[in-house]
């Protein structure tokens, strides 16, 4: 019995563990993911540069307005410490579309920090007008109580 | 929600010393096994006499009179099925629902075991009950083996009775019904 309690113990401690420990970069796995595409489409050119900074390329080519990444390239960003997130900040800028497109997207997408960042979708308009409207011409019917219920069904004859 | 609903705490009084049971309101009460309580309907349905189960639907319809405290006519449906279901459950007659077909109202009671075999003495446990509940005279008239019962003046209720034992649905039966002014 102490046993089992002690195993359960150090799941529970696990379980905590993993909890607390640092999540992975959403921006991180997407470069990647999103470029095996675009590599399938072009191995030439992926073929004869490293991994790491053949997939930055291949994202900034097919996807120019994304705004994550876009957000990403904003220059007041103070450099980070890992090589590919630099790769992607290059590449991105190079395009002018890109850079054009980026600054409203830069604007209102919050400032990069060398932790992981989250992708904020913009905030809508609120709408002028309710957006639907339930309108019947019949006025809403009165509940019947069951006297009323129980008087119209002794009152049924046959047809 | 400001209907009172039913109250089933100390509904029944076991009397150890003296060998009784008395429900509330202090009529005395016998606890009968199911198989003994079917033949002896089977018998009286045989006989065509089902006086003693009406008779024990009217004591049942006083208890739900007493428990709402008002008139059930100008009380919601839902009410007035919860205090009638409460005590048919507490009676171990099953589970009572309201059902609306058309204009005409069904009683549905399910759980119970089979007492004979066209429920002829559910129908009429309920048609002394709701007519003592609601000071009219109503029947209650068994569709089919469907555990289901129209309610319906008692002037239509043998040409209902014909159509269920033709066979025909509740739905039919119902489009059949059309009320009229009385």
């Amino acid at each position: 019995m102490s046993t089992q309690v002690e195993r359960l113990q150090a799941l529970l401690e696990r379980v905590e563990h993993n909890r607390q420990k640092p999540r992975p970069l959403q921006a991180r796995p997407a470069p990647s993911a999103a470029a095996q595409p675009a590599a399938r489409s072009t191995p030439e050119a992926a073929a004869p540069v490293a991994p790491v900074p053949a997939p930055a390329r291949e994202v900034a080519a097919t996807k120019p307005t994304a705004p994550g990444f876009a957000a990403q390239a904003a220059p007041a960003r103070p450099p980070a410490p890992s090589p590919q997130r630099q790769v992607v900040v290059q590449e991105v800028v190079a395009p002018p579309r890109v850079s054009r497109a980026a600054e409203p997207a830069a604007a209102k997408a919050p400032p990069a920090a060398s932790g992981p960042s989250l992708l904020v979708d913009p905030v809508l308009d609120a709408p002028s007008k309710p957006i639907a409207q339930v309108v019947s011409k019949h006025p809403p019917s009165t509940p019947l109580s069951f006297g009323d219920l129980l008087r119209r069904s002794l009152s049924a004859r046959p047809r | 929600m400001t209907e009172p609903s039913f109250d089933p705490g100390g509904f029944f009084q076991f009397d150890l010393a003296k060998g009784s049971v008395r429900a509330r309101g202090g009529g005395r009460v016998l606890v009968v096994a199911e198989n003994v309580l079917a033949p002896l309907i089977n018998t009286a349905v045989s006989q065509g006499d089902l006086t003693a189960v009406r008779s024990l639907g009217s004591q049942l319809g006083a208890l739900v009179s007493s428990s709402l405290g008002a008139s059930p006519a100008g009380l919601e449906p839902a009410q007035v099925i919860g205090h009638a279901g409460a005590v048919m459950s507490l009676y171990g007659w099953g589970r009572l629902r309201l059902e609306q077909w058309g204009d005409v109202l069904v009683l549905n009671v399910d759980g119970l075991p089979p007492l004979d075999e066209d429920n002829l003495a559910v129908a009429a446990l309920l048609g002394g009950l709701f007519s003592t509940l609601c000071s009219t005279e109503v029947a209650c008239v068994p569709i089919g083996r469907s555990a289901s019962y129209m309610m319906v003046d008692p002037r239509i209720a043998e040409q209902v009775w014909t159509w269920a034992k033709e066979g025909e649905s509740l739905a039919s039966i119902s489009s059949k019904l059309t009320a009229t002014q009385r």
